[in-house]
């Protein structure tokens, strides 16, 4: 079972559905190795609309670069992810992270609303992953 | 139901691939600016997020992003 992502530049991105009590949606992520979190940002917060009440602060500090954040975990998400052999399932905690956008000026809003939510360890180690740019080729495989 | 996601999400990642490889012209009409994407099309645009987002009918199944000239580095 294959899940093939796309590189957007050199950067590798996967595409999942997410459904909770709470809310429903599609998520961009880039896969990033280092985080060890699969991690929702400002901008996917917004588009998927993820309330308050589906966030509880988290117990565990998230150290990242740049900014002050506040962090919650979402309980209990359905992740969705297209194989070759269909739709996958999983099932897990994810953590959000808010940055205090109010306090910021526009220019620095505008950036922070453009990082992606990434997809981390705590999901790719779950597969064989691969990925190589230099053929364009990057999949979650199991 | 499992059949739709996947099409669903198959599409939502062509969507994000089709504004990275239309970026040059895309630039040339919604520099600076939000848009909205549907199956290779954009459906809407705004310099604001928010107001994006309020106008869209399922914002929460469309591929969006800023159109901008400038390089974001990211070490994440």
């Amino acid at each position: 079972m294959i899940i093939r992502g796309r590189f957007i530049g050199d950067a590798p991105y996967f595409a999942m559905h997410l459904r909770s009590t709470y809310f429903q949606g599609l998520i961009w992520l880039l896969a990033d190795t280092g985080a060890s979190r699969t991690t929702l940002l400002d901008r996917d917060v917004r588009l998927v609309g993820i309330p308050q009440k589906a966030m509880e602060p988290a117990s565990l500090p998230i150290v990242g670069i740049g900014g002050s954040v506040r962090s919650f975990l979402v309980r209990n998400v359905e992740i969705i992810l297209a194989s070759n052999e269909g739709a996958v399932v999983l099932g897990q905690d994810l953590w959000v992270v808010q940055h205090d956008l109010e306090q910021l000026p526009p220019d620095e809003v505008s950036r922070i609303l453009r990082l992606p939510s990434v997809l981390g360890r705590d999901l790719i180690n779950q597969f064989y992953f691969t990925c190589n740019y230099q053929v364009g080729i990057v999949q979650l495989e199991r | 139901m499992k059949e739709q996601l996947t099409n669903e999400l198959l599409a939502f990642a062509a969507d994000h691939a089709w504004v990275n490889e239309n970026l040059g012209t895309l630039l040339e009409q919604y520099a600076e600016q939000w848009i909205a994407v549907k199956n290779g099309q954009v459906i809407d645009s705004d310099p604001d997020l928010i107001g994006l987002l309020s106008r869209l009918p399922d914002s929460a199944h469309t591929c969006i992003e800023f159109i901008t000239r400038e390089p974001l580095e990211m070490v994440l």
